[in-house]
């Protein structure tokens, strides 16, 4: 029975020792990935903030940046006006880049990343670098910390400090995210004769994922604690003899 | 503070750190951290053990001092 209880323990350990070794692969492509289409983008945008047209539109509720055109466009209403809005969007929802957003006003703007003042092209690209520059710190340090639980060190200082950091990055996502919302969308909406299109200048845009970011930021950040106490747990328990 | 009189049992039974670790199954290391008083617990299993293999009072190893 004992022989037993002992190869049920080491096929449980092979089995996370398994999934532990694939989670740090995966981390480890998503890393190289993200630097790669990170250099991408920012090559795009640097194009783009010359004037040149790379097909990118933002959205003047939420100042967010889409490339290629991820949106549904109701045919029926397109109308163009000065200063270059090209779509009106009548739908209820909008597909945009990996989020789904629900417009309560039932009606979104959209303006020509180039046609917009070099100012606000300049702030739209710092905004982007930013959350871009988080994104990246945020794999970077999970790829850490998998390395870390991959060699075995579960409790150790280095395995804290990465959860940490990944809880600050994801914070700071969310802090960017909302101040690039509010600032972006005032801004923008000045820019249109007056500020009033279609007789309304708000809407609401509700954000799921932003939500879930800085849940999982506070989550993390707990986390990072609970694994402080299982530090100074396993230190004891290492000079316990 | 605890101090641990490890060495001084040792010199009177005229036994080598060694030999102790052989005797009680618990590493070179771990006596090491014992013997200088570096360790922060002692099992029960492990005092006894010593306590069998040197012929001793957990009192002869263990000494309370003023720090």
């Amino acid at each position: 029975m004992y022989v037993c209880c002992k190869y049920k323990i080491m096929v449980t350990q092979n089995k996370n020792t398994i999934g532990i070794k694939l989670l740090y692969s995966i981390s480890n492509f998503v890393f190289g990935l993200s630097i790669l289409l990170s250099a991408i983008l920012i090559s795009v945008l640097v194009w783009g903030s010359f004037g040149n047209d790379i097909g990118a539109r933002v959205d003047l509720s939420s100042g967010e940046l889409f490339i290629n055109h991820s949106i549904e466009v109701d045919s029926d209403n397109v109308s163009e006006e000065s200063k270059g809005i090209l779509e009106n969007d009548q739908s209820g929802f909008s597909l945009t880049l990996d989020t789904i957003t629900v417009d309560l006003n039932n009606e979104r703007k959209y303006l020509d990343f180039h046609t917009l003042p070099i100012s606000v092209r300049l702030v739209i690209m710092f905004f982007t670098f930013t959350l871009l520059l988080l994104t990246v710190s945020s794999i970077y340090y999970f790829r850490l910390f998998m390395k870390s639980i991959n060699r075995g060190d579960y409790f150790v200082l280095n395995t804290m400090k990465s959860l940490k950091f990944i809880s600050y990055n994801l914070l700071a996502i969310w802090i960017v995210g909302v101040l690039q919302s509010v600032l972006l969308s005032s801004t923008l909406t000045a820019n249109q004769d007056g500020g009033q299109i279609g007789g309304c200048n708000f809407s609401l845009v509700i954000d799921s994922s932003s939500f879930s970011l800085l849940f999982l930021g506070l989550v993390f950040w707990v986390l990072s604690h609970v694994f402080l106490q299982g530090v100074s747990i396993n230190d004891e328990n290492k000079l316990t003899i | 503070m605890i101090v641990v009189n490890l060495d001084v049992m040792l010199a009177k039974r005229k036994m080598s750190l060694t030999e102790l670790s052989e005797k009680v199954k618990i590493t070179m290391s771990n006596l090491s951290i014992l013997k200088k008083g570096k360790g922060k617990a002692i099992r029960f299993s492990t005092l006894e053990s010593i306590c069998r293999v040197l012929e001793c009072q957990p009192a002869d190893i263990l000494e309370y001092k003023e720090s």
